[in-house]
């Protein structure tokens, strides 16, 4: 009875339960070695910035720090209300079968986001100036 | 025709025979042919280009652990474990994708539980060892409540027998966990043709190096490669993929964050190297 998106839910719940009464931002020797030593953020940046906010429902804040984290932390969130649903309740879940074709166009989509988003975080970190006008 | 599911015994109608999804309660599932003909063909000598030989769900076979009943707990975990070790080719391509999700589950969690209980007294030792540079990094971090700090300061010091306890109680949850997000990933690079439970049995069945993680100074280093190996091979057969889309699932995380999760390993090591010599 136990499914992928169940897996997911129980992923999310877990991780936004650390990221609201565990302050690991907080330890000395936490954060993104690239950025320390060059200046410039990785693709993973504000990560562990949106999974704070989320779980204390800035959503803004998250926003600022990585869209596409927001984003993926949404859809974690919607993961936790169908595993409740589908484990509690019983309610089956949708399927969705993709083609190979459209596969292929999720994957391409995918990578133009992460680009796009990290394009976003590197901007936002050394030159915020240009989002600010 | 009509198919049953024999998770929720819901009775559907569907167009095709083979692996599929219960429209009830989302569970994969494998509808028989009908007329018990028609086996798939077999595949050309060497398979498709890149992609390596492997049975269908049909024709796959149980492996020793999910024989369990005839061949005695003990037994049947050494021959998985003596067949995961020596003919790894031969465990995946025998592996049914489709099985129960417990198997696998219940084999990691048994390879996990014998690895923790061997390994607490190295990490008693280890905890010792590193507790004062632990207390170090601690006192540099500001605005800490006492309360977190302490709980920082046993989880990073290496725990306690109730910490490596509770790690045992939990891992199930956190194999799911991992599992998840490693299937993940299996969709993103087409990995994932034999659904979520195949990706949980090969992660558990994965875990058997550890068994050898207790060694001090290699066997958690040797235990987690070949843990690695092991699951891009086993989702390579299992889910009848690639062994470079298998690569890519299983590593893409870990490069994506690497520089997060290894860069903040390194500074940790090196302010307790720094530590240590200035002691």
């Amino acid at each position: 009875m136990f499914g992928f998106v169940d897996a997911l839910g129980l992923t999310g719940a877990v991780g936004f339960l650390v990221a609201r009464f565990v302050p690991v931002a907080r330890l000395p020797f936490w954060g993104c070695a690239i950025r320390r030593t060059t200046g410039w953020p990785c693709p993973g940046c504000g990560l562990t910035r949106v999974a704070d906010r989320m779980s204390h429902f800035n959503v803004a804040g998250a926003w600022e720090a990585n869209p596409l984290g927001t984003v993926a932390a949404m859809l974690f969130m919607v993961a936790i209300v169908a595993a409740v649903l589908h484990v509690a309740f019983k309610v089956p879940m949708p399927q969705v079968t993709l083609t190979p074709r459209e596969w292929y166009w999720v994957r391409v989509a995918l990578g133009v986001l992460v680009v796009v988003n990290y394009g976003f975080v590197v901007v936002h970190t050394r030159f915020p100036y240009l989002l600010t006008g | 025709m009509q198919a049953s599911c024999p998770h929720c015994k819901n009775v559907f109608s569907t167009e095709r025979t083979g692996i599929q999804f219960c429209p009830n309660c989302g569970q994969q599932i494998n509808v028989p042919d009908p007329s018990g003909a028609a086996a798939p063909p077999p595949p050309p000598p060497g398979g498709a280009p890149g992609v390596p030989p492997s049975l269908g769900a049909g024709q796959r076979g149980p492996v020793p652990w999910e024989e369990r009943g005839q061949r005695g707990l003990f037994g049947a975990f050494f021959e998985t474990c003596k067949m995961l070790v020596m003919q790894p080719e031969m465990f995946w391509s025998r592996l049914r994708p489709d099985g129960s999700l417990g198997d696998g589950l219940f084999f990691g969690w048994i390879c996990f539980a014998i690895y923790g209980v061997l390994n607490i007294p190295l990490q008693l030792v280890s905890s010792s060892l590193n507790r004062g540079s632990v207390d170090q990094i601690l006192a540099a971090s500001k605005d800490m409540p006492p309360e977190v700090r302490r709980m920082f300061a046993t989880l990073l010091g290496g725990g306690s027998v109730g910490i490596i306890v509770g790690e045992i109680i939990i891992y199930p949850v956190f194999m799911i966990i991992g599992a998840a997000i490693t299937h993940l990933f299996c969709m993103i690079f087409g990995v994932s043709k034999n659904g979520f439970n195949a990706t949980v049995r090969v992660l558990g069945y994965a875990q058997a190096p550890y068994l050898i993680g207790w060694i001090p100074c290699c066997g958690q280093l040797v235990a987690a490669i070949y843990s690695i190996v092991l699951v891009i091979w086993g989702l390579a057969r299992v889910q009848e993929s690639t062994t470079a889309r298998s690569v890519m699932a299983v590593l893409a995380l870990p490069v994506l964050l690497c520089c997060c999760i290894f860069g903040a390993a390194m500074i940790a090591g090196m302010a307790g190297a720094g530590a240590a010599n200035m002691r």
